[in-house]
């Protein structure tokens, strides 16, 4: 993981699981309805990302059918990820924070980062 | 582009044949929601299509991040929980001799003493070309049901193929044989296995000799393929075990089954050799004009050969395992501007196999031509040590780091190894035919049997191009039954993927 800044794809992954279980197209739908089209997740990011973090143990990904739809694998956050992502929203939100600080020229209160 | 080539480029470069199924599976399941937003969009099929291979991205950029992602250098790898059979294989299953399996070897090799004490293997019994009886083809039988036999234990080893939605259900047998790559479906049923292939082979190999003093004709033909099997499954079990060992533990426990198999086939070996030579030796000799001179000790130099093979085999393990690099640098032939060298260039990752399998191709076309032709205590043993060098060769490019390389290849470049094995060996036996051209006489030792047996491997090799075509055409009438099939419930699906 980055040291100075929480992966932002991890982040956007795991939040986008956060509510329901989706496949890998619903996660990259999501992101780019969620950050009306600015943000865009390519799938040579996104699949090789899903399965490290599966391997991690942050998700889980099993094939399902719905109905007459041919079968997808949708992933599911585990316990774990969830834990994990708690903690890097606090992270990117503390250290987002302090960047936007120094980009602005304010002094960086001690112990911040 | 077709989906199904988009997808087999994407994904060319992860090393595990399995991963890469599963990211072309998860791929294809994208592309086709992908489709089917874009056909709601109004898209036509054929547009919808194209573009959502498009919205993919570069197919280069893909290639690039799943081959980081999955490469076999990753970390992330040695993370992974081991897969169950795996697991197996680190409890040392693959290493134990059960009872079973020492069971067959030892009835196995009662079986053939009592047959040889009955004059039945080493031809003491007239020919049949001479007006003898049935009893001397019928040991090519025998030899070919232990060989059946291993070939289809065999297939328990390779990977009972899920049949899914998704794509075909035809195993790839190149793929299994050519990289050594198995997935142990039933690991513990391996260790019996591959000591079964090792009992079969070394008593196999240690008979050839003395069945081709025994036979002749279409029982030479019948027995060879019989006698070629039982060491291709052995070579192929031992690279299997060793593959299965070395990725996950990397260490001394690849060369200890390595080791353990080749002692274990050099060891049966001797014993069927000492048992022939009991017993058959003063009948077999004269049949084939052999006084007990050079000459008949040049014979039994036949059968000492697989001890030779063995012990190359062995220091090519070792050697294998070190990681000494026996031929220059790939590198060489990049920069090579003469046309072997540019076409190894395309190859450049695999030169060593390819290498390997060049060699290998040429000496079996020729040994068993120059073996006729010998005659002479140095001929023999010079046959069969280039031989045992030669087969070496590609097991030690096998099983070296080119077989990690061979993973990554595409099937199509996996399939082109076998045509410059089987080049090889067409250049080897038009070589031996042409120089052999003056002494070939067809009452001889050098009679037409042993110019087809010249032929064995291309032989094979056809049955493999018969496997591949088979295999391909059943790929696409699958992919044409899909879209068939699907396009009348208005849905789409442009490609079939093999898991």
């Amino acid at each position: 993981m980055d040291p100075l800044m929480p992966s932002l794809p991890t982040l956007l992954v795991l939040r986008a699981l956060e509510q329901d279980p989706a496949h890998g197209y619903r996660i990259v739908r999501w992101i780019d309805e969620q950050s009306a089209g600015v943000l865009t997740m390519k799938e040579g990011t996104l699949y090789p990302l899903l399965h490290l973090l599966e391997r991690k143990g942050l998700m889980t990904g099993n094939w399902q059918k719905n109905g007459t739809e041919r079968a997808t694998r949708i992933y599911t956050l585990t316990n774990a990820g969830r834990h994990h992502l708690n903690q890097e929203r606090q992270d990117w939100g503390r250290r987002a924070e302090i960047v936007r600080t120094v980009l602005s020229g304010e002094e960086v209160a001690n112990g911040l980062v | 582009m077709d989906w199904y080539e988009f997808l087999e480029h994407v994904t060319d470069a992860i090393s595990d044949n399995s991963e890469a199924a599963a990211v072309r599976r998860e791929l294809h399941a994208h592309l086709n929601l992908l489709t089917q937003d874009l056909l709601q969009d109004g898209l036509s099929e054929t547009e919808a299509s194209q573009e959502a291979i498009r919205r993919m991205g570069s197919m280069t950029d893909l290639q690039a991040a799943f081959a980081c992602s999955y490469g076999p250098a990753k970390e992330e790898h040695m993370d992974t929980p081991l897969e169950p059979e795996r697991t197996i294989a680190l409890q040392h299953r693959l290493l134990r001799l059960t009872w079973r399996s020492l069971a067959t070897v030892v009835l196995g090799i009662v079986l053939l003493w009592g047959m040889a004490g009955q004059g039945v293997l080493v031809g003491t019994v007239p020919r049949l070309t001479q007006g003898g009886s049935l009893w001397s083809v019928l040991p090519s039988w025998l030899l070919i049901a232990p060989g059946l036999i291993l070939a289809l234990e065999a297939e328990h080893l390779t990977p009972r193929r899920r049949r899914d939605d998704d794509g075909s259900t035809m195993v790839t047998a190149r793929q299994s044989t050519v990289s050594g790559r198995i997935l142990f479906g039933e690991l513990q049923s391996a260790g019996p296995l591959l000591w079964l292939c090792i009992g079969g082979a070394a008593v196999l190999s240690g008979l050839m000799p003395f069945w081709i003093a025994g036979s002749q004709g279409v029982p030479k033909l019948l027995w060879f393929p019989a006698t070629m099997l039982p060491p291709s499954l052995l070579l192929h079990g031992i690279l299997s075990a060793r593959l299965v060992a070395r990725r996950e533990t990397r260490d001394w426990r690849a060369l200890a089954i390595s080791a353990q198999s080749t002692l274990a086939f050099a060891l049966v070996n001797a014993l069927t050799i000492g048992v022939c030579t009991l017993v058959g030796a003063e009948s077999t000799l004269p049949r084939l004009g052999l006084a007990a001179d050079s000459s008949g000790l040049g014979f039994y130099f036949l059968s000492l050969c697989p001890l030779v093979l063995t012990g190359t085999l062995l220091v090519s393990s070792v050697v294998a395992e070190i990681g000494l690099p026996l031929l220059p640098d790939p590198q060489t032939w990049q920069q090579s501007t003469w046309i072997p060298g540019r076409f190894m260039q395309a190859y450049s990752q695999h030169w060593r196999l390819l290498f390997s399998g060049f060699v290998t191709g040429v000496w079996l076309g020729v040994f068993p031509i120059s073996i006729a032709l010998s005659n002479t205590t140095l001929g023999f043993a010079c046959n069969w040590l280039g031989g045992a060098l030669a087969v070496a060769s590609l097991v030690f490019g096998l099983s070296s780091s080119a077989i990690d390389q061979v993973k990554g290849l595409p099937k199509r470049r996996i399939f082109d190894v076998f045509f410059i094995i089987l080049g090889g060996n067409v250049i080897g036996v038009l070589a031996g035919t042409v120089t052999a051209a003056e002494q070939f006489t067809w009452a001889t030792q050098l009679d037409f049997g042993t110019l087809l047996l010249s032929w064995f491997l291309p032989f094979i090799a056809l049955l493999f191009t018969l496997c591949a075509v088979s295999n391909r055409m059943a790929q696409r009438w699958q992919r044409r039954k899909h879209r068939h099939t699907e396009s009348g419930t208005g849905k789409r699906v442009a490609a079939s993927v093999a898991p």
